[in-house]
């Protein structure tokens, strides 16, 4: 009898090894038992990494805290359905991204200008990019770079825009992003690479890159 | 290659993939320089989208959210957090825009559903006075070519009793008929609703004030054609098939001349000839000859054979000469 099993043997076997329980065992502990605490700890662990993708991808701090909740109510919904060890990561990013994906359709009427997208970051979110640049003359450089780099992100398509966003600023790997987003591997491997070039033609037009 | 070296980079590759990277950047001086420039590129990357700290309590709020879901049985529809700007589908906007589009729709369609419906009523009370037409006729074929006659006195001297006669002769088999389906209001209304008309006999019998309940009910919201008074002798109205002689008509709320008239919003008054024939007719004169009022002016009874006098139910046949 391996550890899992036994583990759901004991009931709330968990409650006291929250913090070094897998993801897994965390969403096999909140299905099996209803037990609050094992979702609270996975949603504690994912509250930075989702947020920062959803806040990246929807450049919106309230839309994504909007989409953040729900992500994890429909995760509560669907708990029944996850398969014990499945990964629960690319599972997360999966609903994640549909989320968003549904979410910025239905207020593409209200979807902010790219130039304003990060306009309404308040300061705390942008904390670290401040600390790494103190000279002011080169935070503002910056700004201008990062203005133009968004504004050539935000001209990819839709598809591969979320590569990007999950393969370089999320660190998850091909196979996950295949399977959050539905599409071969190798498509994935391809797109990150075209967007790469393509990004870089729009920024040499733009005269960022060389 | 670059593809190779963008899964170095961004720690894709497998053990084997990446130790081939290596290699090759140990000896390939392109590799190396291609490397650098992805670097660059993704730097660029990095620069534009900001590490973002999540907002404190966003953990808390969402476990609080999804429990209250949990504890109600379903989805809690409205989010815990600091009301974010557009964050239901439906906002202030979507719903001026609904409710405006609403009203011009409304606005474009209600003139043509209202005719539609005028319409509608005017064809059911041309109908029901078709059906009366074949009915009065056909009365009149089994009584020498009279139709049901008005008493100049008595208890049953007034135009509404020609309903009941032909109710008692077995040739008026549903009292709505009887009534102008325009009619909303009226004491008539309820005879249609109620399907009940008192018979000649019951009429008789009832007290006066049952009666005068009745009279103005009796006859439906039609008006009935008086016969003519002339050399001081009350003639009953004899079918002689005339185009131009009204036999019955959507009836004016009062039998005063020039009673005005509240059905078919304005568009006129339906009219049963003595042929059969139903119009719609706008003015109240009909080949010279007011039809609701005699040649002298008078809700009376006619000066003369074709002067046709149509009055509500309850109106009794007043006789008034000519030089009255």
């Amino acid at each position: 009898m391996d550890a899992i099993v036994v583990e759901r043997c004991q009931g709330k076997a968990l409650a006291g090894s929250l913090d070094t329980a897998t993801d897994e065992q965390l969403l096999d502990q909140y299905r099996d038992f209803g037990d609050r605490a094992a979702f609270a700890a996975l949603v504690r662990r994912y509250e930075r990494e989702l947020y920062t993708y959803l806040r990246r991808y929807l450049g919106n701090a309230l839309a994504a805290e909007d989409v953040f909740q729900q992500t994890f109510m429909l995760v509560h919904q669907k708990v029944a359905q996850y398969e014990s060890g499945r990964p629960v990561r690319p599972w997360l990013y999966s609903v994640a991204v549909h989320q968003a994906i549904d979410y910025h359709r239905r207020d593409r009427r209200h979807w902010l200008p790219s130039l304003d997208r990060f306009a309404g970051t308040n300061k705390d979110e942008m904390a670290p990019m401040a600390a790494a640049l103190s000279d002011p003359a080169e935070a503002a450089e910056a700004d201008d770079t990062g203005r133009l780099v968004r504004e050539a992100i935000d001209k990819l398509p839709e598809t591969t825009r979320q590569i990007v966003m999950l393969v370089y600023f999320q660190g998850l790997k091909y196979r996950e992003v295949s399977e959050i987003l539905g599409i071969p591997m190798g498509t994935v491997k391809s797109q990150l690479h075209a967007a790469l070039m393509k990004l870089n033609r729009l920024l040499q037009i733009a005269g960022v890159s060389e | 290659m670059d593809e190779m070296l963008l899964g170095y980079l961004l720690g894709t590759l497998d053990e084997s993939q990446r130790g081939e990277v290596e290699a090759r950047l140990a000896h390939e001086p392109e590799w190396q320089r291609q490397l650098d420039l992805l670097q660059d590129r993704l730097q660029l990357l990095h620069c534009a989208m900001p590490l973002a700290v999540p907002p404190r309590g966003l953990a808390e709020r969402t476990c609080r959210r999804v429990f209250a879901a949990a504890a109600a049985g379903g989805v809690l529809l409205s989010p815990e957090a600091p009301g974010p700007v557009g964050r239901s589908r439906w906002r202030w906007f979507d719903a001026v825009t609904a409710t405006c589009v609403a009203a011009a729709l409304f606005l474009l369609v209600w003139p043509a559903v209202q005719a539609g419906r005028i319409n509608a009523q005017i064809y059911l009370c041309q109908e029901n006075l078709r059906d009366l037409g074949v009915s009065l006729v056909r009365y009149s074929e089994l009584n020498h070519g009279y139709f049901p006659r008005v008493p100049t006195t008595g208890r049953m001297a007034f135009a509404g009793v020609y309903a009941p006669t032909l109710a008692q002769s077995g040739l008026l088999h549903e009292t709505r008929k009887v009534v102008c389906p325009a009619m909303r209001s009226g004491a008539s209304v309820g005879l249609a609703t109620a399907g009940e008309m008192p018979t000649l006999d019951q009429l008789q019998q009832m007290p006066d004030a049952e009666l005068a309940r009745w009279a103005p009910t009796v006859g439906g919201s039609y008006g009935y054609t008086l016969g003519h008074y002339a050399q001081g002798r009350y003639f009953d109205v004899r079918n002689r098939a005339r185009s131009n002689f009204a036999l019955m008509a959507d009836a004016p709320a009062s039998a005063m001349p020039g009673g005005r008239f509240d059905v078919h919003a304005g568009r006129g008054r339906n009219v049963l000839f003595e042929d059969g024939r139903v119009e719609l007719v706008a003015e109240t004169h009909w080949c010279n000859d007011d039809i609701f009022s005699n040649d002298a002016g008078w809700v009376a009874a006619g000066l003369h054979g074709d002067d046709s006098v149509i009055v509500p139910s309850a109106t009794p046949p007043v006789l008034l000469d000519r030089d009255f």
